[in-house]
């Protein structure tokens, strides 16, 4: 059967659900033109440094400076040992990582 | 609608779910312009929003990213938990029947969280601004 699905955002998505026997594979491959292919990178992340000044890179086991009664110092209390300034993300790991917790919680048996 | 009730600021924000989630757990270099921003809405300089149905999306999202700092897995349900609190206390939820997804004219690809956010604000704020980094936000109504 052909099965359609819509990529975006560096992720590919089924447009209808399709449900495979218990004894199917569960990887399928399929081909895209080269010429449609951009380079993998992630450009929001491309476009958003661009358009504001970079900062310095950052010791990103830092904790976030916050000044006495801010917000930032509450979510840093809230936190306690997991406050630290992390690396970023993209969208498409963003949209990978919620559908890996989702698959996890209500797929896996 | 009157929106007379529910307006009080000329500036209205409505949070999308990636940067909520980066001012939260300071992720990327840019999270300190989140988090202003939220700070804004505390100090009541803006109005702050954000979708009900984007509040479990951030929430998994919070407890995977703490997961990978926490001590224990507890550690990290309870942070996101808290922050959640925190957060739904600063913003303010859009009213979200549940049934607005029915009149949504979505194409082939487009993200449906994102289509639902914007029909949410546009159809009860008068001049929402949306805090987006890339999406289905930022190239209907962006602002970066």
């Amino acid at each position: 059967m052909q099965i359609k699905i819509a990529i975006s955002q560096g992720q590919a998505r089924l447009l209808a659900p399709v449900y495979l026997k218990p004894d199917a594979p569960s990887i399928y491959y399929i081909d895209v033109p080269d010429e449609m292919v951009e380079p993998s990178r992630d450009w929001f992340q491309e476009k958003l440094e661009n358009s504001v000044v970079r900062h310095k890179d950052k010791d990103h086991t830092l904790i976030p400076d916050a000044a006495p009664g801010s917000l930032q110092a509450r979510f840093n209390k809230i936190l306690g040992s997991m406050a630290r300034v992390r690396p970023g993300t993209s969208i498409g790991e963003d949209h990978q990582m919620v559908m890996d917790t989702l698959e996890a919680r209500y797929l896996e048996h | 609608m009157s929106t007379e009730s529910i307006v009080n600021s000329n500036i209205q924000l409505v949070f999308d779910t990636n940067i909520l989630v980066d001012a939260l757990t300071a992720r990327g270099e840019y999270y300190h312009y989140a988090v202003d921003l939220l700070e804004m809405v505390t100090k009541g300089d803006a109005e702050g929003w954000y979708a009900p149905h984007t509040l479990t999306t951030v929430y998994y999202l919070l407890e995977r990213t703490l997961t990978k700092d926490a001590l224990t897995r507890k550690d990290a349900i309870r942070g996101a938990r808290d922050l959640l609190k925190t957060l739904v206390e600063i913003l303010k939820p859009l009213p979200q029947v549940g049934n607005e997804i029915s009149g949504l004219d979505a194409g082939d690809g487009d993200d449906l969280e994102d289509l639902l956010i914007i029909k949410l604000a546009t159809s009860y704020l008068p001049n929402p601004l949306f805090v987006t980094r890339g999406s289905q936000l930022e190239s209907s109504y962006g602002f970066e």
